[in-house]
């Protein structure tokens, strides 16, 4: 009897935690990594476009612009989203939010509630590119313009990274440094990888090659080391290739993100190398940004390529303005981008105001 | 009756011996292999970095050999050390000391252990799916613990139990040998330790014949999660910060180690020395693939076919081409 009554509290018991999870699950509160190299161009440099003039002359201090982010569960999607509330609360336009989590059929079902929603321009952040062309279609039976972002959708203009561009640029900030500290001459050029983002992602370290070639930087090999997102992983690897090659004093790192760049510099850390290595990563975040206000710029993970994701909101409602006003806007856009590193830190992020802190 | 007891102890330790020999030789092979493959295998340097980088899942290892010698199963580990570095993270950054931050990460990854115990213990759910949900569950938590972010550490201290030395020797590494060494202990000369293979060998029997299965299983959750604690600790201070996605794919390393060093997912069968090897041949053939150049997707395929060719080894000396299922 005492056994039975002990059975049913327990089970009342594990009801209420169950409810009292699901309460807290819809307060939006997620849990999982952003998949900061999801944001694949997929856009070809193609002669730019212009989309189809707006139907009907739209007042723009009365806007309604529809955003699917990509999801809420890391700092990539936070600043996204924050950015466009930030953006759109200037210009008074109403935002109507949807998070496409990452999946597919929910950036079809968000598509279908944004339309119903009435709004006059859409952003799309969608992973997955084989619903592309259904969302394409419910925002074109709408009668609804799209920005696609980061992820290109068939035939609506693209805003975010260009992978090659990107990894240009590093590769050019870092030939500047490599001729100015290391007499332009490497003994090895390591790129972080990230195969399973697609080779697209590759070129943001693959392209850092041939700004080095262009600048005349010379090295003996450039070596690829598989970094899986995964810092303990790349770290191992990267201290691995530090033994294999225990004469190379002049290497030069780069990653696709923080988290692979942050394993390298670890490797060289407690290898007692890190002078051996200078790191170029892409992506900033506070992996980068905390650790270089405290050595005050003395490290050897020297600079990061930031697109400056807080920025992405007001740059695509420029764009959407620019649409309203003028009828079209180009098919490519690529965001903004800058090297930060201790020179140009506290301006660019500083340690009072980093647009991570408030998330 | 008595002789045919001895007879069996006999050809089980035979069994153990067997397949201790098996994973030596394997590991030997592969020394040998990489030593002529490449010039800086073979170097003391090398031999300290693969115990470095090995010392986060040889840890684990430890508890979970228990855990499968006792017939359980854990696939939360990963979860766990996950939560463990970021309640690390989180801690230090408030300014705590080193050895705070330890405490703190103990107890989390033994509030983890606790909670696979509670339900496999009290509940009697399969463990299996207890933590196959507590897998899922603890890993939501890593990342709600932070909204998703990785959190930088700046503790030297604290780094130094991942990064430094001492007498040469890396202090992560020290760690590693003194968990084996005590679990090694345990598992020979403590009645905790002989009553692990007891009720992995026969629950029900171990039951009828007076110990508290119950008990010793939530011990053996406790156990592992202040084992989680461990790892989790050297891998936050080996990579300077809590990382909510880390050590994703530890559950499996940590079991393929196991099952390498001759554990029975069954129970009753296995050892700490056996796991110990089951962990380097794993680290050495990462490490030295790595040094050869060979390619993450070749390593993969490379450490899965040693598995399955060390077990199948184990298997055909066991007699299983002779029996009928």
């Amino acid at each position: 009897m005492k056994n039975r009554k002990m059975k049913k509290m327990l089970s009342m018991m594990l009801a209420l935690i169950l409810l009292f999870t699901l309460a807290g699950c819809s307060s939006g509160k997620e849990a999982e990594d952003v998949p900061e190299a999801a944001p694949e161009t997929g856009a070809e440099a193609e002669t730019p476009k212009e989309q189809e003039p707006a139907g009907e002359a739209k007042d723009l201090s009365s806007l309604t612009i529809g955003l699917a982010n990509i999801n809420e569960r890391g700092v990539f999607g936070k600043l996204v989203k924050q950015g466009f509330e930030e953006a759109c609360e200037k210009r008074g336009w109403k935002l109507e939010y949807a998070d496409n989590n990452s999946d597919g059929q929910t950036a079809v079902s968000n598509a279908e509630t944004l339309a119903l929603r009435g709004v006059d321009f859409v952003v799309d952040l969608n992973v997955d590119q084989s619903v592309g062309q259904t969302i394409m279609d419910i925002f074109n039976d709408a009668g609804i313009p799209v920005l696609a972002v980061d992820i290109a959708l068939p035939g609506a203009p693209f805003f975010g990274i260009d992978s090659a561009e990107l990894g240009y640029y590093n590769g050019e900030f870092a030939a500047g440094y490599i001729k100015e500290n290391m007499e332009g001459s490497l003994d090895y050029v390591l790129l972080i990888t990230q195969i399973a983002s697609g080779d697209e992602v590759q070129k943001r370290v693959r392209s850092c090659v041939d700004a080095l070639d262009d600048a005349g930087v010379t090295y003996q090999e450039v070596v690829e080391l598989e970094g899986e997102n995964d810092t303990a992983k790349a770290q191992t690897r990267v201290n691995d290739f530090l033994t294999a090659h225990p004469d190379a004093e002049k290497i030069a790192v780069f990653t696709i993100n923080e988290n692979t760049a942050q394993g390298a510099y670890a490797a060289a850390v407690t290898a007692g190398r890190e002078w051996d290595i200078r790191i170029f990563s892409a992506n900033c975040g506070s992996q980068f940004v905390e650790p270089m206000y405290e050595s005050e710029g003395n490290q050897s993970w020297v600079s990061t390529i930031s697109n400056y994701t807080e920025l992405y909101g007001e740059q695509c409602c420029q764009l959407i303005e620019q649409y309203f006003e003028e009828g079209a806007i180009p098919e490519k856009n690529t965001c903004q981008m800058g090297a930060i590193t201790w020179d140009n830190i506290k301006e660019t992020y500083p340690l009072e105001d980093l647009p991570w802190a408030g998330l | 009756m008595n002789k045919k007891m001895l007879y069996r102890r006999g050809l089980e330790k035979l069994g153990d011996a067997s397949s201790l020999l098996t994973v030596a030789s394997a590991l030997l092979v592969l020394i040998v292999f990489f030593a002529v493959g490449t010039p800086y295998f073979l170097s003391g340097k090398n031999f300290l970095n693969i115990g470095l980088y090995a010392a986060i899942v040889g840890c684990i290892s430890c508890s979970v050999t228990f855990i499968n010698i006792s017939g359980m199963i854990d696939l939360s580990v990963g979860s766990q050390i996950a939560v463990v570095g970021m309640v690390a993270a989180i801690i230090s950054r408030m300014g705590a000391p080193w050895y705070l931050v330890c405490l703190a990460s103990l107890a989390s990854g033994v509030l983890c252990g606790f909670i696979n115990g509670f339900f496999i213990t009290v509940f009697k759910l399969n463990a299996f799916i207890t933590t196959i949900a507590t897998m899922q569950t603890l890993r939501g938590f890593a990342f709600l613990l932070s909204d998703g972010q990785s959190l930088p550490i700046s503790d030297g201290a604290f780094k130094f139990i991942g990064r430094g030395y001492l007498l040469g020797i890396p202090v992560s590494l020290l760690i590693m040998i003194a968990s084996y060494l005590v679990f090694h202990v345990i598992s020979k000369y403590t009645v905790f330790g002989r009553n692990v293979y007891l009720i992995g060998g026969n629950a029900q029997a171990s039951y009828l014949a007076g110990i508290k299965v119950n008990r010793m299983r939530m011990n053996l959750y406790l156990l592992n999660g202040f084992m989680a604690g461990v790892a989790g600790i050297l891998l936050a201070a080996q990579t300077g910060s809590g990382m909510p996605n880390a050590a994703a794919t530890y559950n499996m390393t940590a079991l393929s180690a196991v099952i390498l060093g001759g554990v029975a997912l069954t129970g009753g069968k296995g050892t700490i020395f056996g796991t110990f090897l089951g962990c380097m041949v794993l680290s050495v053939l990462q490490n030295g693939m790595t040094m050869m150049s060979v390619g993450t997707y070749w390593q993969d395929i490379i450490i899965g076919f040693v598995l399955i060719f060390s077990v199948s080894v184990d298997a055909v000396k066991g007699g299983s081409l002779k029996r009928k299922l």
